[in-house]
């Protein structure tokens, strides 16, 4: 009997590579046991959006700054409405156990690496990829990096993967002109199209928007919904996924979240 | 070339030396030079004393800055006296050190430390207190990065170092009581010890070998935003 092959969808892919509590990495793998792990190239394009480039934007503001400590609050006002205090608290306490909290060159090194590296820790650990139906051209890219230029090679990456792509084939994968295409069959859904991603990409079908990188990134749970093959069982905590993957038919294990595993 | 008996100096500050030779200025003068016309300096200088005073600014290790105060007593002259002082900064030594030559001698002599420190945990392996024995390890990576900093040219060298330490931190200390993880963790270092250059594919490979020994160069776990919960919709944060 062939293993079960699990997708690890963004919002589990922490405890995915053991970065969660302990409890909930334990959780995760308790739960996904005897599987594989698999990840999409949109689920990493995610990824990066999420942690690599906030990463790399922390140790740019901190290179513009005289110290790390007026870097650390301009980023807290800066990142608003998002809250990160979290993430800048961890920068924080990274910062001061490496002894870099008062080294503004060390600072900055010590967290544009750890982007680096928690990119090299997606690849290696989910190193598995389902197709990539959506055709994302930006969630395969790496940045090519020398670390005696880190700074400047990362900005440059940054400022690459953040430029939308204007020509992306995620507009004949969603196929907002076909009534039967892959969007209508998630908007058929009445559940789906009560959270956010359903009416955003409701308003999106109706008007027949032009997606570019900028409209993706808020129609993503969508996209990895559409892409999930029929054979991949989905590993999610974004509770959106049980009306997304029902819709599709498709199998889906919701794992706890963090509070969920600290109240059991 | 020593001071005359006339002259005391006071030198604060050690990166610098300074050196002259001997100054007679009038000792009221009731004149400015500045505000002779070129004709009348060339009467008034025409037999003048001549006197050059070269002081040298050697820029030391420590780039310290520094101040050198003199005070010159001359006796008084019937002729004029034309004083020039030429100072000399000389930058070598500074040079010297921040060199990706010199950077590239610190960077192998010390990591021959860090590898003879690895070597020497194989005797305290079994100890029940060796994270007290990976301590000095630590230290010398830390300290190896914190002096390698401003090295343009050992950009590569600190990444490799950086892993090696997320190696050893939160309990990744344990891992050294095995022989092959010090094997592995030496063979790293060695290449810090003798490559001329430190390469990015050469930081790769030893992201590769540290991570399937089964060790965690990455250091700490991807960072949970603070409204991450079972509810929270990850794109929506992403689109942010």
């Amino acid at each position: 009997m062939s293993k079960l092959k699990y997708l690890v969808e963004t919002s589990a892919v922490r405890p995915a590579l053991g970065s969660s509590t302990t409890a909930h990495n334990r959780h995760f793998a308790e739960k996904t046991a005897g599987g594989s792990l698999w990840s999409s190239t949109y689920i990493r394009k995610e990824f990066i959006h999420r942690w690599v480039c906030d990463m790399i934007r922390i140790a740019v503001t901190i290179e513009q700054c005289d110290n790390v400590s007026d870097a650390l609050i301009i980023l807290e006002q800066d990142f608003s409405p998002r809250n990160v205090k979290g993430t800048l608290a961890a920068v924080a306490q990274m910062l001061r156990e490496t002894g870099a909290l008062d080294n503004k060159r060390l600072a900055e090194e010590e967290v544009a690496s750890l982007a680096i590296r928690w990119l090299k820790l997606f690849d290696k650990d989910l190193a598995s990829r389902i197709a990539n139906l959506c055709k994302c051209q930006i969630g395969g890219r790496t940045p090519a990096v020398d670390y005696n230029n880190l700074l400047d090679d990362l900005h440059s990456f940054h400022e690459e993967f953040r430029t939308p792509v204007l020509d992306c084939e995620v507009n004949a994968f969603l196929a907002f002109v076909d009534p039967s295409g892959r969007a209508a069959s998630l908007l058929a859904d009445p559940e789906v199209c009560e959270l956010p991603v359903g009416q955003k990409l409701q308003q999106y079908a109706a008007k027949q928007t032009w997606v570019t990188c900028k409209e993706c990134a808020s129609i993503g749970d969508a996209i990895i919904a559409l892409e999930q093959p029929p054979s991949w069982c989905l590993v999610h905590v974004d509770r959106s996924f049980n009306h997304l993957c029902r819709a599709r038919d498709r199998a889906h294990l919701p794992l706890k979240s963090v509070q969920a595993i600290n109240k059991i | 070339m020593p001071f005359p008996e006339s002259i005391t100096g006071r030198s604060v500050g050690s990166p610098f030396t300074g050196s002259a030779g001997s100054m007679a200025v009038p000792k009221s003068a009731g004149w400015c030079r500045d505000s002779l016309s070129a004709e009348a300096e060339q009467l008034l200088f025409a037999e003048a004393n001549v006197v050059g005073i070269s002081v040298f600014h050697e820029l030391g290790s420590d780039l310290a800055g520094g101040t050198i105060t003199e005070t010159r007593r001359v006796g008084p002259s019937k002729r004029a006296t034309l004083v020039t002082v030429t100072s000399h900064v000389i930058p070598h030594s500074a040079q010297a050190i921040q060199s990706p030559e010199y950077m590239e001698t610190v960077r192998r002599r010390r990591a021959g430390s860090i590898a003879e420190a690895l070597s020497d945990l194989a005797p305290h392996a079994a100890r029940d207190d060796f994270a007290v024995c990976t301590y000095p390890v630590v230290k010398k990576i830390s300290e190896l990065l914190e002096t390698l900093i401003n090295a343009q040219t050992e950009g590569n060298t600190r990444e490799i170092l950086r892993q090696l330490r997320n190696t050893l931190m939160n309990g990744g200390w344990r891992d050294y009581r095995d022989a092959k993880v010090r094997k592995t963790a030496i063979a790293i270092v060695r290449i810090l010890q003798e490559a001329e250059e430190v390469t990015p594919q050469q930081v790769e490979e030893a992201f590769d070998q540290l991570h399937d020994a089964g060790l965690n160069p990455v250091g700490p776990p991807i960072f949970a935003d603070s409204d991450e919960n079972e509810g929270a919709d990850v794109q929506a944060q992403v689109s942010g």
